[in-house]
């Protein structure tokens, strides 16, 4: 476990897989922090400052692939790698072409989850 | 763009269309669009490639295509179809429209290119077409051969054809020059008369036949011959006639004596005839040909000369002294009187043995030297009291006879013999006596011979003695003729007699004479007579000659008969040059051609006078050697009968080739004066052209005949004057009788069924007058009273003068058919009211797949009339998008003959569409011959609407569902690991359980949104190159570990790369060993197998389970299909895994399988091509 826990930033709409997200990282020794909606993101991420932020493609208000563009067209957070969710399986390409780093499908499974942010973090 | 450089571009586009004169210009300009073929780019390259050819060949052809046969024709056909006829708006009709006249001839052939694929040849076929604006009679050879299309089945008629109307006609006028032949034969100088039927009835005769008859035509036409001539009824006439009736065999006779009534008197004839069998069409004797010429004169003066030859056989042999005539060198006894045998002690025996055989007596006696002196020199020998020793009694005894030789001479004045007369004067006295007996018996024989005798004295010629004949020759009575001078009492004679007598007197010899002509004046005028005479010296003791005896015997009547034969040969020989058929006369046994008319020289020789004349027939023909002609010619020169033969086959050498030949040939005897064969005349027609026609002719009707009986039609000719009908058997069979009865016209009439008669065939028949055409349907009431329909079709035919002559068609069974049709219109009725009540769309089409009838239903719906339906066509009410689908799948299905089933949008009244599922089945008949189609469309637009709705929901519900599923799923893996090192069994258990759940749902899900995406088309493959063996191997493994239960046994497989989407691949193997699995509950192992079969491998899953019934087998693989029954209750799980297999198998090009025995167990297997 290093000494300085990676920081991973969850946005998702939906509570309970947002918090499950969370225990299962936390259960891995990352440092977790979520966000519901994707209000003020530029502020929190300046703020927060995350390693890796992993995010739902369909979130309530906001066109998840949109959110994926944005972020990668802003070079103050392009660099971080980004990993997003969907139960849609033919969205993985959309994600991919949107700049998305990492693709998961629901449901997952949790060492699938971990190993993949531990690839994005390395 | 300028229209013309459209054109140009079209013709460009469209190469197979470039070319091919006016009919090329015609394809090209033709809308093709509204034709069934649709526009030419649409055109398949088969008919592209056939159109080419047509339009480019110089060679009539014609071409139909496509099911509706659509007509094309090049330029060469154009001429066939005439003016003002259909050319040119047949180009792009469908045959049954452009050849509707005889659609009923063509469409069988057509039936048999199209569905046999064998092509058709027909010869000089009578196929009248409407041309020149009427219906023509053409014939045609032609042959109908199958076009096939891209996919091998024949999609075409392709026809090449000329026509050859003009040689049949040729034909036919080589028929009517047979006819005109016939009559000329009619009016041959030879009786002829044609006795029909078994009473003989004198159908024909010729002027001859009535003169020799001695009838008027009035006396015998139509009349039985034997009531005609009852003369002929004792005579054994009628059996000849019988006998030549009941076999056929040719009866002839010469020289029959018939008698006959001639002026009201019987007289003897003698007649030369023959009687020969007629046959009618179905070779059975229906009269007979009697030829017949008289003989009588020639036969009565050859009698005549036999009789007079008679008398004077007679005469010697009963004259009261005794006569011998010896012939040859060798003495030959030819006569001999009962006298001289006498007097030689001999009997009748030695008649043809040698007079020194049977007298040998007499070789010492000089009477062999006298005898051979007067053969070699001609002088008489005259012995008188001469004594000759005799054996009599065995004994040699003398005897004296006066006796004289006297030679013979033949016509041409050569000594044949020698006469030998004698009177025996053994006995002085007697010897006198006898003498005086002799002389008084001789002079009144003499006077009574039927040989004119008569003694001359010289010097004046004064007629010492003449007998009555002699008198009665010169007409004379005696006191005008005895004592008196020859020349003075028959002066006219002097001219030619005094020299002869003259020189008999001069000479001392006799004065043979035949057939000298003199004139006489006597019975009342001058009158030329022929005699044969003998002047004989008459000489005293001392050799001087004192007078002349005349021997003469009148031939007059012999001499003018042999004349008049002369004179018939001479004729004969004009009528043999003259005669327009060929003839030859060939003298003697080595058939020496003697002569032989410009006919035969010309036409059958081909050679010149010099080359043939006076050499032997089988040196100028040696090709004749081998054939049967020696023999016959042989049999005719010995046997005298007379051979005749009909078209009789002769190969003769025409410059360097045997050219075949028929010829009616006749070899007829030909006899000398004397009645001995001397030459044949052989008269020759030559009837190759005839044959050879009449073969093509017979070869044609023949297949005419196969034709029609293959079509079971019958044929009839009606004669319109006499109503005389000729049919074919097959008429007599279809009115119910044996097949070789002939129906008269009057019998088939009483057979039409009462109802009929009146109301449809006699009409029939009147509009037949008047339009030409003749065609009803009408029920024949059979001997059995049962009844048939029949459809009868003709056509009237008419002289130069427009009046009808005969009718000819034909006649076809329709009962069969008619009951079909009565059946079906019942059927359709019944079918129409039922359907017009249902709310779903019914309708029907014909063969072609033109709709012809829509439900009420269809009406109500779209707001349509029957006429708007009719005239705007149904495709109106199919929505646009699915329009051009719609026609390519109804097209499909009338042309394979296929169901169709097909969804489209129909508008309704307000203009909405709403989407209808059809379906359509052919009805066929018994042949298997599509007759109609019948449709249905319901009304699918609610369900399509709910479908489209719950493939809707399931994608929406599978996705909403896997969000609370990720959160168990994910919730549940982090209590396992939270309480991973807990010793709480149980709850350790029930969340490897959830866990394990989580997994099938997941599973579920995903299935179920591949059928939602199968449903709508959106199931995606990313294809690769993998290694099928690995894939195996890890799905294997996986399974295994989550069933440890079933043992999964992989037979051994080699390295196959295959290119398909792996995942899917792998879901398919996953689906089908859960299965398996699933499915086996009793037995633990599942056994996989790989194996590669031509270019496929093919993947097995083999299970020892519950199995699967037949009937589920075939639908396992549909969606949402789950075998039912007991055992399966208890195992969970929608049935889609199969389907979504089955669809990524199908959609990888291969086949998914199954084979099942319940009880027993499965095995479900897939094929993959190999790249």
């Amino acid at each position: 476990m290093p000494a300085t826990p990676s920081h991973i930033l969850i946005i998702d709409d939906n509570e309970d897989i947002l918090y499950m997200i969370k225990a299962m990282l936390e259960m891995h020794g990352y440092k977790v922090s979520v966000k519901q909606n994707i209000i003020e993101l530029e502020l929190g991420l300046t703020e927060l400052c995350p390693d890796a932020i992993i995010m739902d493609m369909l979130l309530s208000g906001a066109d998840g692939l949109e959110v994926c563009r944005m972020l990668k067209a802003n070079e103050k957070f392009s660099h971080i790698p980004l990993i997003m969710i969907s139960a849609h399986p033919s969205a993985k390409k959309e994600c991919k072409e949107a700049g998305a780093n990492y693709f998961v499908e629901k449901p997952f499974d949790m060492n699938d989850l971990v190993a993949i942010v531990k690839t994005a973090l390395k | 763009m300028p229209a013309s450089e459209t054109k140009h571009t079209h013709a460009e586009k469209h190469s197979f269309l470039s070319g091919g004169g006016e009919m090329g210009k015609l394809t090209r300009a033709k809308d093709w669009s509204k034709t069934s073929l649709g526009n030419p780019d649409s055109w398949p390259q088969s008919l592209r490639t056939t159109l080419s050819i047509i339009l480019n060949s110089r060679f009539p052809m014609f071409l139909w295509w496509g099911p509706e046969l659509i007509c094309f024709y090049n330029d060469a056909y154009r001429p066939s179809l005439g003016n003002n006829g259909k050319h040119p708006h047949i180009l792009g009709q469908p045959a049954k429209e452009a050849w509707s006249e005889i659609w009923d001839i063509i469409n069988p052939l057509i039936n048999q290119v199209l569905t046999k694929g064998e092509a058709t040849w027909s010869e000089d076929q009578l196929i009248p077409i409407y041309r020149n604006g009427k219906i023509e009679d053409v014939y045609w050879t032609f042959s109908y051969s199958a076009v096939n299309d891209e996919s091998g089945v024949p999609a075409g008629v392709f026809v090449t054809c000329v026509e050859t109307t003009e040689s049949i006609n040729n034909k036919k006028n080589l028929e009517e020059n047979e006819r005109s032949l016939r009559l000329m034969i009619l009016q041959a100088p030879v009786a002829i008369s044609i006795l029909r039927g078994e009473n003989y009835l004198v159908e024909i005769t010729n002027k001859r036949a009535l003169e020799l008859w001695g009838r008027t035509e009035e006396e015998v036409k139509d009349k039985p011959i034997l009531e005609a001539m009852p003369e002929l009824l004792n005579q054994g006439i009628k059996d000849f006639l019988d006998d030549v009736y009941k076999t056929g065999n040719r009866f002839s006779a010469t020289e029959l004596p018939v008698e006959m009534v001639r002026k009201g008197k019987m007289e003897t004839k003698y007649i030369n005839f023959s009687y020969e069998a007629l046959y009618d069409s179905d070779g059975n004797i229906n009269g007979i040909m009697a030829i017949g010429f008289e003989v009588t004169e020639q036969v009565l003066s050859r009698q005549k000369v036999e009789e007079s030859e008679h008398n004077i056989r007679t005469l010697v042999e009963n004259a009261p002294f005794p006569i011998g005539v010896y012939t040859g060198r060798e003495m030959r006894i030819t006569l001999a009187n009962e006298s001289i045998l006498d007097a030689w002690g001999k009997g009748n025996d030695v008649i043809g043995k040698l007079y020194r055989d049977i007298l040998p007596e007499f070789e010492n006696q000089e009477i062999f030297r006298q005898l051979d002196e007067v053969y070699n020199t001609g002088i008489p020998f005259h012995a008188k009291n001469q004594r000759v020793d005799i054996v009599v009694d065995e004994k040699l005894q003398p005897y004296y006879f006066n006796y004289s030789f006297t030679p013979l001479f033949d016509m041409k004045g050569k000594i044949y013999g020698v006469m030998n007369t004698a009177a025996e004067v053994t006995d002085i006295n007697v010897a006198n006596n006898r003498l005086e007996e002799s002389e008084k018996r001789f002079r009144n024989s003499v006077i009574q011979a039927p040989l004119g005798i008569a003694i001359f004295r010289t010097p004046d010629y004064i007629a010492e003695l003449a007998n009555e004949t002699y008198l009665q020759l010169v007409d004379k009575s005696e006191d005008e003729f005895i004592g008196i001078p020859l020349f003075q009492s028959l002066p006219e004679v002097t001219d030619v007699v005094k020299p002869l007598f003259e020189d008999v007197i001069s000479s001392g010899k006799a004065f043979h004479s035949s057939e000298l002509p003199a004139f006489l004046n006597r019975f009342g005028g001058k009158d030329l007579a022929y005699f044969n005479l003998v002047y004989h010296p008459l000489k005293e003791d001392n050799n001087t000659i004192s007078g002349i005896m005349v021997v003469a015997t009148e031939v007059t009547q012999s001499v003018k008969a042999k004349q008049s034969l002369e004179e018939r040969e001479k004729h004969f020989r004009n009528m043999v040059m003259q005669s327009p058929i060929a003839m030859t006369i060939l003298r003697g046994k080595d058939h020496v051609i003697e002569m032989a008319n410009s006919i035969m020289m010309k036409t059958l020789w081909k050679k010149d006078e010099e080359e043939v004349i006076g050499k032997k027939m089988l040196d100028v023909f040696p090709e004749l050697k081998d054939q049967k002609y020696p023999e016959l010619l042989k049999k005719v020169y010995e046997g005298g009968e007379v051979h005749r033969e009909s078209e009789s086959l002769t190969l003769i050498q025409h410059v360097n080739s045997l050219t075949r030949f028929y010829f009616d040939l006749e070899y007829a005897p030909l006899y000398d004066t004397e009645g001995l064969i001397s030459g044949i005349m052989a008269t020759v027609n030559n009837v190759t052209d005839k044959v050879e026609a009449r073969r093509k002719v017979e070869e044609a009707e023949e297949r005419v005949r196969l034709a029609t009986e293959a079509a079971e039609l019958s044929t009839w000719d009606l004669d319109l004057q006499s109503k005389i009908i000729i049919h074919s058997p097959r008429l007599a069979e279809i009115f119910g009788h044996e097949k070789s009865e002939k129906l008269s016209h009057l019998q088939m009439r009483s057979q039409i069924h009462p109802e009929d008669k009146e109301r449809i065939v006699e009409k029939a028949f009147e509009i037949a007058m008047k339009t030409g055409v003749y065609f009803y349907e009408a029920r024949v009431v059979k001997p059995d009273e049962s009844i048939c329909w029949i459809r009868t079709q003709g056509k009237v035919f008419y002289d130069e003068k427009k009046l009808a002559l005969k009718m000819i068609g034909t006649l076809r069974d329709i009962t069969e058919e008619k009951i079909y049709r009565q059946e079906l219109e019942e059927r359709e009725q019944k079918f129409r009211v039922l359907a017009d009540f249902m709310p779903q769309f019914v309708w029907t089409g014909d063969a072609d797949g033109n709709l012809n009838y829509f439900n009420q239903a269809v009406y109500d719906y779209s707001g349509l009339t029957p006429e708007q339906m009719k005239n705007e066509g149904w495709i109106q009410i199919v929505h646009p998008e699915e329009r051009e689908q719609n026609i390519k799948a109804w097209m499909d299905a009338i042309t394979h003959g296929k169901d169709f089933i097909f969804e489209h949008r129909f508008k309704r009244a307000d203009g909405i569409y709403r989407w209808q599922l059809s379906r359509a089945i052919p009805l066929r008949d018994a042949n298997g011959i599509i007759q109609m189609w019948v449709g249905t469309s319901t009304d699918i637009h609610n369900i399509k609407e709910q479908d489209e709705q719950k493939d809707y929901f399931i994608s929406m519900a599978s996705h909403e569902l896997k969000t609370p599923v990720t959160s168990i799923k994910g919730y549940v893996q982090i209590l396992k690991t939270m309480y991973a090192d807990k010793e709480d069994s149980f709850l350790i258990n029930s969340l490897n359980i959830v866990d394990k759940q989580i997994v099938t749902l997941t599973n579920l899900i995903s299935d179920l949104l591949d059928v939602s995406k199968i449903k709508t088309g959106r199931l995606a493959f990313n294809e690769e190159n993998f290694e099928l063996s690995v894939l195996i191997n890890d799905i294997t493994e996986e399974i295994s570990n989550i069933n440890p239960g079933h043992k999964i046994e992989i037979a051994a497989t080699k390295k196959i790369i295959i290119k398909a989407d792996r995942d899917r691949i792998g879901q398919v193997l996953i689906n089908f060993l859960t299965n398996a699995i699933k499915y086996s509950p009793q037995s633990k192992t599942v056994k996989i197998k790989t194996m590669v079969k031509d270019n496929e491998v093919i993947v097995s899953v083999e299970d020892n389970g519950i199995g699967i019934n037949k009937k589920d087998q075939e639908r396992i693989f549909e969606r949402f299909y789950r075998v039912e029954g007991k055992n399966e209750n208890t195992f969970p799980g929608f049935g889609i895994g199969l389907f979504i297999s089955a669809e990524t198998i199908q959609r990888h090009n291969g086949t998914i399988s199954v084979e099942s025995m319940p009880g027993v167990g499965s095995v479900f297997s897939f094929a993959l091509p190999i790249h």
